[in-house]
């Protein structure tokens, strides 16, 4: 029998309703920022549960379920600055580290797995997960940095991170939402290395955006080449296009999608103020479904001078730094204007394994300066010349504690014999030491002569940026060495120039921090062994670390130090790994390979008075590129900025 | 319109009363200084600049501490006053002995007098040592504390706990010879340059003249800092120093030379130098014995007015941070490490210190550059 | 006139070719060049690897001998406007100037202005009433304003605009009118911010001028026809202004040549403390990490803006006094 048209109609009618009824009961799971909400009902939108994935990632606030509203307001230097930004809002990795720095937790994966030898590892990543435009976000993005990765064109050096001794990693995709990566051998800390900063690679190359660079994928990119005025051919525009999240040419293409809570409007540099706004495709929401973030803007003002940070600060125009402003020295200026900037305070552990080492370049190319500072026993005299106390004291106010390049007590294998053999202030134990290896020459001013007669003298090179007071210390480092003979002089300049002779070898000293202090001691030790780009001790040592054809090859006690390094990296089990460690950095300390001068705890961070969920104290270090990607979960209590 | 050029000539002045009988010459030098010694402002400041000059000589006998003695117990230490009665054993030039106190949330330092106890100070007294005129090896101070293990500040102390009052005439030497050695190659160069501009005209002229212009449109602190990033960083200190110096003589010469030219191009055609061509003499006999006397005091008044500018110019490069840079103690490079919020708040006589050292140093410069140059104009009244 | 007029336009030429060069040479004197700067901030996270390095360097064209470099410069620039590309922020250096340069030269002028509404009367006063106390008064804050260091100046102007104005610092407008149009209340907001470079760069610059003024005037004010004006009967200031005056304000014309290079780089120095959106923080940005284009461009620009300056007034006074275009 034929229904009745009009009684189809209901019925469908009905049906539809409860459809509907049915799909806002789902619905009411979610919630978004009004913001948003106006675009979603308007239609520019698609509705929230179309934007977030199956199952979001359910991001643990830390004080309390925030509110939607406000703008995080921050100031960023006219050049070089980018890791301003990087560091806010754009950490988000497969994996992530906990807000302590103590485990290893999922994130853009919603799980993974390890197999049992540690060589191959399975990400489960999130289905319906969207980048910032609305695409679709999947395995084929990851497929397709890949292939970018193993392209020689496009990436002639491969991070040291996916490359391991037998070659690349091999990555497959199982499935549109698994993919496998699988090593020729064991790679103890890949996990690690994907939570910190450079695990960004992976997850960064939108292949529906990227691909219209690609000469491979599409056959008119010419015509994209010939309308970009800073690229010749279609590796330069892809380069352009593609750049490293770490560089500012990421900064500078608007244009391009990202998985981050914020998404720039502008490029880096264009603008007096760079703006980010919220990305309606993130893909976290808290406890209770709110989708994050919660703050609706980030902005960061433009300034040359790092002063005048301050005095926005004093006026109440920064929201949450840490960055440029927040060390002892500027603490009391800072807390008279408290009420008016209307300001609190939260601790930063910047917590390297030594505030500022004396490296001594082990590699110098001049014989004699060679062969003394390899004496074990001038290193030592140096090490009891220098008046730890006093420098604390004076260039960091006390806040502070002497050491030599070693762990920090807070951490697991932390030992109190590494951390405090040879920091004894004693001149005449230096004076011994260095009357013992025969220097005990002197000239008619009192400075020790070497053994060809001359004047023994050690130029040190000296940066100043970030406000680390490098030139503060090497002046009082400087009368230390005076007083017990040795002639240092100080060349102060800016920091790329340095930069310059000290990866060619060719200075006599360096003063700089050193990582390794805390659980980065595992992924960054390059004062223990040397390993990595910035090893400013022993270059030729490092060059030879990568590829035995280059550099220049280091003695047995070195290479001991790179086997047993090699042996933390090789074994997943977090046991093993710590005993390997503990040997590594035991061998290392015992060498006095740089003299670590002390850890500082001062270092702090400024944040508004109703801004919430923000860590205290924040853990930081070269590779931790915090407070990101817990940013996201900041709010401002009353929804909008102070007035 | 010619005038008597009375720097060339004796002058005749005339007795003060018609009954005295022999009239008094004077040569044009007296009669320069005669002129010199009414300007007030511009003799008082002779004085200042000499003063000091004897303090970029004998800068450690007038310190009273080592510029770069640190102490962890004196870190921003306000200015001390100097007492002169002591309660209960007259008269005794003595300071307060300070006691330094922590404040453990803002890590500030304060300082409150230790009561009862005071600091004597006295005059020559033992103190640091270092060789006088790079010489003389000696530990005598003009004034300070009787005990040299003591330490006042006189002008407080900066974020290492030096004195800034030693710091600052440490500083007199570097920052007034700059000036000195700056002036001197201007002086060659623009006189050399200048001269031959005014006194052949021509082609040669026209070609130093577009020189000295396209120096002149180039904006100096590019200039500055692309010469000075090409020192090598392996140079010691005084070599720097020294490359500094000429950078900033550069541009100095230029106007020098304007002022030569514009002379040279004057006194052509005077009578005088006319007459003496006439004669016979030769060109060079020409501008060595009558030309450059009649203008030379017009230049040691542009020189003297030159040297500021080049004391000016050195704290902008410190500044900027190149050329000189610490531990090299100028006024520059003190400005320099006080440049910044912090010490404007906590420590303001770090930034008054130098800095009123710097402008009484250059407005006695250019008073004193003034009075040289009114004295030196024949047609001033 | 006219042939005066060439004869200094073609000798403007060759001057604005030797800038060029010059400027070119001077960016390239440093060692190294802008990927030094890369690899030194990258260092810490990673440092700038050789392929990647060698990949930037056939982009930036920075392996190619200099006159090669310089010869694509200036042809982009004399032919087709084209200034070429910043390293640092991948623009073309179009987009990043003409705005600054446009604040540069805006504040420029205003100083200038300033300058003459100073230098003029305080050195007429002094030289009217040579040595009197006025005379010293005067002068002295004239160089006051030279003595005191630029930046010294400028960021205690800072601090006390910031402490007891409760004004925002850090900028030509206060953070809340960035990007917003131009309105009655943003013209007032820039208002309360451009005095202070105006006057710290100004200070210094008055200075000069005030002795020129002195000077010169006194130079006039005892000829014969003052004396005659003054027996004649005219009032002394009519007589003051009307004729010596006059006479001395030729050099204010003529030194606008080379006080605007004066000005240019004062204010380098006082943008950069008191972040100002012209061209001297950008240039010294640019010339701390070799960003070579950048930095050429802005310093030729300048440079040109300087000479045109010069040929401008040597027209202007040319025009007034006839004794120079004979010369």
């Amino acid at each position: 029998m034929r229904m009745h048209s009009r009684t189809m109609r209901r019925l469908a009618g009905s049906v539809a309703t409860l459809c509907l009824i049915a799909t806002g009961a789902v619905a009411q799971g979610y919630a978004e920022a009004p913001m948003l909400a106006e675009k979603a009902s308007s239609g520019e939108l698609p509705p929230i549960e179309e934007r977030l994935p199956t199952e979001p990632m359910v991001l643990e606030t830390l004080d309390s379920i925030g509110e939607y509203g406000g703008t995080l307001r921050r100031a960023i230097l006219g050049g070089g600055d980018q890791h301003n930004m990087v560091r806010l809002i754009s950490n988000e990795n497969l994996l992530r580290w906990s807000p302590d720095w103590s485990e290893v937790l999922p994130n853009i994966a919603e799980s993974y797995e390890v197999s049992d030898d540690a060589t191959t590892f399975t990400f489960r990543v999130r289905e319906g997960m969207r980048w910032s435009d609305g695409a679709p976000f999947g395995v084929d993005d990851i497929m397709f940095w890949y292939e970018v990765f193993l392209d020689e064109r496009l990436t002639p050096s491969k991070h040291p991170n996916y490359v391991g001794a037998s070659g690349p990693v091999e990555v497959t995709k199982i499935d549109d939402a698994t993919v496998e990566f699988r090593f020729g051998e064991a790679n103890g800390l890949f996990l690690q290395n994907l939570a910190y900063g450079f695990g960004y690679y992976v997850v960064n190359y939108p292949r529906h955006y990227l691909s219209q660079f690609h000469a491979d994928h599409n056959a008119d990119v010419q015509a994209l080449v010939d309308a970009e005025p800073a690229a010749s051919d279609w590796v330069q525009l892809f380069n352009l296009k593609a750049g490293p999240m770490h560089t500012p040419l990421f900064w500078q293409n608007a244009d391009r999608p990202t998985l981050h809570p914020w998404h720039i409007v502008e490029g880096y540099g264009a603008t007096q103020r760079m703006v980010a706004e919220r990305n309606p495709y993130y893909w976290k929401v808290d406890s209770e479904g709110n989708q994050l973030p919660y703050i609706d803007r980030v902005t960061w003002d433009q300034v040359e001078d790092p002063e005048a940070i301050l005095l926005k600060a004093f006026n109440g125009e920064i929201d949450y730094m840490a960055r440029h402003i927040g060390r002892p020295a500027n603490l009391a200026a800072l807390t008279d204007n408290q009420e008016r900037g209307q300001y609190g305070f939260y601790g930063v552990g910047d917590i390297g394994s030594t505030q500022a080492g004396l490296m001594l370049n082990l590699n110098n190319p001049d014989p004699v300066k060679n062969e003394i500072v390899n004496n074990f026993d001038f290193r030592r005299a140096l090490s009891h010349a220098v008046d730890r106390q006093e420098i604390i004291d004076l260039v960091y106010l006390g806040v502070g504690h002497p050491v030599q390049t070693a762990p920090h007590p807070s951490a697991p294998f932390y030992k109190e014999e590494w951390a405090t053999q040879h920091t004894e202030f004693d001149p005449d134990l230096a004076n011994e030491l260095l009357d013992g290896i025969g220097l005990d020459q002197r000239d008619d001013d009192g400075y020790r002569l070497g053994p060809d007669g001359e004047r023994f003298t050690l130029i040190f090179l000296v940066a100043d940026v970030f406000g680390f007071q490098y030139p503060d210390v090497m002046e009082l480092v400087a009368g230390y060495a005076e007083d017990v003979g040795l002639d240092v002089q100080i060349r102060a300049s800016d920091r790329s120039r340095l930069q310059e002779i000290a990866s060619a070898g060719e200075h006599d000293a360096y003063i700089w921090n050193c990582g390794g202090g805390l659980s980065d001691a595992y992924t960054n030790p390059y004062c223990y062994v040397p390993t990595g780009d910035a090893v400013y001790w022993a270059p030729k040592w490092a060059a030879w670390g990568v590829d035995p054809a280059t550099g220049e090859e280091p003695p047995e006690q070195i290479k001991e130090l790179f086997a047993a390094y090699d042996a933390v990296t090789q074994t997943a089990d977090p046991q093993e790994q710590r005993a390997a460690l503990e040997t590594l950095i035991d061998k290392a300390t015992g060498q006095l390979l740089t003299i670590g001068l002390m850890q500082s705890d001062g270092a702090f961070g400024i944040a508004r008075n109703n801004l919430r969920n923000y860590p205290d104290p924040m853990p930081i270090a070269g590779q931790l590129w915090t407070p990101a990607p817990y940013t996201a979960q900041y709010y401002f209590e009353g929804g909008a900025n102070l007035d | 319109m010619s005038n008597i050029d009375t720097n060339t000539a004796g002058a005749v002045i005339a007795a003060e009363t018609p009954a005295e009988a022999a009239p008094v010459l004077l040569g044009p030098w007296a009669l320069t200084w005669r002129k010199f010694r009414r300007h007030r402002v511009a003799w008082l400041s002779l004085w200042v600049i000499g003063f000091i000059y004897l303090l970029a000589l004998f800068g450690d006998f007038f310190a009273p501490f080592d510029p770069e003695e640190t102490n962890r117990r004196g870190i921003f230490v306000p200015p001390q006053g100097i007492g002169m009665f002591v309660e209960g054993a007259g008269f005794q030039l003595h300071a307060d002995r300070l006691k330094m106190q922590v404040d453990p949330a803002t890590m500030r330092r304060s300082y409150a007098p230790v009561e009862g106890e005071v600091v004597p100070l006295g005059f020559f007294v033992r103190g640091y040592e270092y060789r006088l005129l790079g010489l003389v090896p000696w530990d005598r101070h003009l004034f300070g504390p009787v005990d040299p293990d003591e330490m006042v500040y006189f002008l407080g102390s900066d974020r290492l706990g030096r004195d800034t009052l030693s710091r600052i005439i440490a500083g007199t030497r570097i920052s007034m010879s700059i000036g000195l050695v700056g002036v001197a190659a201007s002086l060659v160069i623009g006189v050399a340059l200048g001269g031959l501009s005014g006194f052949y005209g021509g082609w040669v002229d026209n070609v130093i003249q577009r020189l000295i212009e396209f120096l002149r449109s180039i904006p100096t602190i590019p200039l500055w800092m692309g010469l000075a990033a090409a020192i090598p960083l392996g140079w010691p200190p005084l070599r720097t120093y020294f490359v500094v110096t000429l950078i900033v003589s550069m541009i100095g010469w230029t106007s020098l030379a304007r002022e030569v030219r514009g002379k040279f191009l004057s006194l052509r055609h005077e009578d005088f130098i006319i007459a003496a061509r006439l004669d016979g003499l030769t060109d060079w006999e020409v501008i060595r014995q009558h030309m450059v006397p009649s203008f030379a005091s017009h230049i040691i008044a542009s020189l003297t007015l030159a040297v500021p500018l080049m004391i000016l110019a050195e704290t902008s490069l410190s500044f900027l941070g190149i050329g000189l840079q610490p531990p090299i103690i100028s006024w520059g490079t003190l400005l320099k490490e006080a440049q910044n919020i912090r010490s404007l708040i906590e420590a303001p006589w770090l930034l008054i210190g130098p800095g009123a050292t710097i402008v009484v140093a250059v407005l006695a410069l250019n008073f004193l550059g003034d009075g040289l140059r009114d004295a030196a104009d024949p047609n001033a009244h | 006139m006219l042939g005066f007029v060439s004869r200094r336009v073609m000798t403007m030429v060759p001057t604005i070719f030797l800038v060029s060069i010059v400027t070119f040479l001077i960016i390239q004197l440093p060692p190294g060049d802008y990927l030094d700067t890369l690899a030194a901030e990258l260092s810490e996270t990673g440092g700038l690897d050789e392929g990647t390095r060698r990949a930037l360097e056939a982009q930036y064209g920075l392996g190619q001998p200099i006159w090669v470099q310089y010869w694509k410069w200036i042809t982009g620039i004399a032919l087709a406007g084209d200034f070429g590309i910043s390293f640092e922020k991948n623009l073309p250096v179009n987009d990043l100037i003409w705005d600054r340069l446009g604040w540069t030269f805006a504040i420029s002028l205003l100083t200038l202005l300033f300058i003459w509404m100073v230098a003029l009367p305080i050195g007429i006063y002094s030289a009217v009433r040579k040595y009197s106390m006025g005379d010293y008064v005067a002068t002295f804050f004239g160089f006051v304003g030279l003595a005191v260091p630029n930046f010294l100046l400028a960021l205690v102007m800072m601090y006390v605009a910031f402490k007891y104005f409760g004004q925002s610092v850090g900028g030509l407008v206060s953070p809340e009118f960035i990007g917003e149009p131009w309105g009655r209340a943003k013209i007032v907001d820039l208002l309360a911010h451009i005095w202070m470079p105006i006057v710290v760069v100004g200070t210094s610059g008055a200075a000069a001028l005030i002795r020129i003024m002195r000077a010169n005037l006194l130079d006039e004010l005892y000829r014969p026809y003052v004396v005659t004006a003054r027996a004649k009967g005219m009032s002394e200031f009519q007589l003051l202004m009307r004729y010596p005056v006059r006479v001395a304000l030729n050099p204010f014309i003529s030194t606008i040549g080379w006080i605007l290079p004066s000005l240019v780089s004062g204010e380098i120095i006082v943008a950069v403390v008191m972040n100002l959106p012209t061209t001297g923080p950008l240039l010294l940005r640019a010339l701390l990490v070799q960003d070579m284009y950048l930095a050429g461009s802005l310093i030729f620009l300048v440079s040109i803006l300087t000479v045109i300056g010069t040929l401008i007034s040597d027209l202007l006074l040319a025009w007034i006094d006839p004794r120079i275009r004979y010369q």
